[in-house]
């Protein structure tokens, strides 16, 4: 069974001054004891469609389920099994400590009372927080609230996690931790879905990622596929003052296209990421002493995407 | 049962941890000294009862009123109702819990105008009914509590509660004969007294303090209980209605 199904799920806001399609016709799958991500930049839907996924959000058009619940019709099924993560700060009751908040939605999630405490230290230990347990909420930082709240959706031991931006505003240290931490949930077999708009992010955890833009699934990549397509649009900045380089370079194999950037830089885009080692040599042996390379935004990642394959997948 | 007694817990921890929440318990006393001042000065220290008894219900109303149905809109504006609202618990349950705790701090002002009077004007109120104080007060509470469900439940879609919060406030206290006796109002608001629940509470705690047997107790409780559930009803069915419209409308976390 999937973990998470959805067939022609579709969501509209209407409000006073717009109508917004935040989803369109997404049909979806993911694998139980996987761990998958929702790709996609500001407002690709991302958000909506974890909030359907969490019942606090009717979609318009199609159906979701979790382990086979519609998250509509059957929420009390759909409630006990899931454990939410939304990006951000807030959510805390600021008075409460760390511990006094995990027990609080420990007895909501109904968890049983003698696993209450343990598993309260446990997770604070988990997410760095034990030297605070006892400190209340409004002396955190916000990192530290972010990493609380990871422990919160952690705290009902649910077999299936939803995680929107989870990483968004940490240092890049918990970060890291964080991706640690998601590996450890995988292993101990539960399904993960997490949203990011950060590339090294998806391709470092997950499983399979679906690109995700103006509300529709462009394309469900593995990660490794994912970074080939990144690599394939690498690019090569130099700066050098002989414009008879760039007609030069123009000629090799696996160059897109070679154009002048404001501030005088050439920047080098090429076809095939394979390419790279050749043309660094070539502008080595050019006597280039000044260049570098940098990876696509997500934004030029999707540039490409829909280019190649149009809108339609 | 958990969550309710988990719930429980964490009310009393943010109500003892910051002050807004229990504001009007911490202005009932300034009150209740003017209150007293006028009646030691006209010579009818003999009414403290009546201020005493409006304390009690100042508090308890206020609490309610201005603390308990703000929950709503305090849990959506700090983005903990989604939270809420994807757990197995309903959200009732836990709103049902907190607006009944808070409305049960109001007795507090209850507590206070009693020590004032003894200890400011040396006048002991005397109980001559505990057994009937004691149901009173706590039927009081779950009444105040019930409206709350309501109130909360009506405020949650506001952004600011406290021209609501103000406008409603007055009002109940005069109808409910919480300021002055049901009999002093104006003949065509008389009608609607008996539609707060605050009347029945005053004639109950004004009957447990008189020295006479208490007369038509068990009506005036079963009134006062009456029209809490009845708030609390149309609360939970408001709250239900308010919630799937929240949740239809993709704002149970304002934003
Ligand atoms: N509650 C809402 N009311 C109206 N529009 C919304 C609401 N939530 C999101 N949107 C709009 O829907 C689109 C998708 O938003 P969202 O799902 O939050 O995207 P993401 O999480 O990928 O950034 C955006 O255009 C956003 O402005
Ligand atoms: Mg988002």
């Amino acid at each position: 069974m999937s973990a998470v199904r959805t067939e022609g799920l579709g969501r509209v806001y209407v409000t006073a001054e717009r109508t917004t399609q935040a989803l369109s016709d997404v049909t979806l799958s993911f694998a139980e004891g996987e761990v998958s991500g929702l790709l996609g930049p500001n407002g690709a839907g991302k958000t909506t469609l974890v909030k359907i996924l969490s019942t606090v959000l009717l979609p318009t058009a199609g159906r979701a389920f979790v382990l086979g619940h519609d998250v509509v019709g059957e929420t009390a099924k759909v409630r006990p099994l899931i454990g939410i993560v939304f990006g951000g700060d807030r959510g805390l009751h600021w008075q409460l400590t760390a511990r006094e908040t995990l027990e609080y939605w420990a007895a909501l999630y109904d968890v049983p009372v003698r696993e209450v405490s343990r598993r309260s230290v446990s997770l604070l230990e988990r997410v760095g927080l034990a030297a605070w347990a006892d400190t209340r909420i409004e002396n955190y930082s916000r990192g530290m609230k972010q990493r609380l709240h990871l422990a919160r959706g952690l705290i009902s031991d649910a077999r299936v996690l939803f995680l929107d931006e989870p990483t968004i505003g940490m240092d890049p240290l918990a970060a890291r931790d964080f991706r640690g931490l998601v590996k450890e949930l995988k292993a101990e077999g539960r399904t993960i879905l997490l949203t990011t708009h950060d590339m090294a992010e998806a391709e470092a955890v997950c499983d399979r990622v679906a690109l995700i833009d103006h509300g529709r699934v462009l394309a469900i990549e593995t990660p490794a596929s994912l970074a080939q397509m990144v690599s394939a649009y690498e690019r090569i900045d130099y700066d050098h003052g002989d414009p008879g380089l760039a007609v030069a370079l123009r000629q090799l194999p696996g160059i897109a296209a070679v154009t002048l950037q404001d501030g005088g830089a050439h920047r080098i885009t090429m076809t095939d990421g394979a390419a790279i080692q050749s043309i660094l040599q070539f502008l080595v042996g050019a006597g280039v002493t000044s260049l570098r390379t940098s990876r696509p935004s997500l934004e030029e990642v999707y540039v490409h995407i829909i280019g190649d394959r149009g809108l339609k997948v | 049962m958990r969550a309710i007694m988990a719930t429980a817990r964490m009310q009393i921890r943010l109500a003892s941890r910051s002050i807004e929440s229990v504001m009007p318990l911490l202005v009932m006393p300034l009150q209740s000294v003017v209150a007293l001042a006028i009646l030691a000065h006209s010579g009818r220290l003999d009414l403290a009862g009546y201020a005493l008894c409006a304390a009690l219900l100042l508090t308890v109303g206020q609490m309610g009123l201005f603390i308990g149905s703000e929950i709503v809109a305090h849990d959506r504006r700090d983005q903990i109702l989604e939270l809420l609202v994807a757990t197995p618990t309903p959200y009732i349950n836990v709103l049902a819990t907190r607006t009944i705790l808070v409305s049960s701090f109001g007795l507090a002002g209850f507590v206070e105008a009693w020590l004032i009077a003894r200890l400011i004007f040396g006048v002991t109120i005397e109980i001559h009914h505990s057994g009937l104080m004691a149901i009173a007060l706590a039927a009081t509470v779950l009444a105040g509590g019930g409206t709350a469900v309501l109130t909360s439940a009506l405020f949650s879609l506001a952004r600011t509660t406290r021209t609501l919060q103000n406008a409603t406030n007055g009002p109940f206290y005069v109808l409910g004969g919480v300021l002055v006796p049901v009999s002093f109002l104006p003949v065509w608001l008389q009608p609607l007294s008996p539609l707060i629940f605050f009347t029945w509470s005053a004639n109950l705690v004004r009957s447990a303090l008189a020295p006479e047997p208490p007369q038509d107790a068990a009506f005036q409780l079963g009134m006062l209980l009456a029209l809490g559930a009845g708030a609390a009803l149309l609360g939970v069915h408001v709250m239900r209605r308010m919630l799937d419209k929240l949740r239809h409308d993709g704002r149970l976390g304002l934003t």
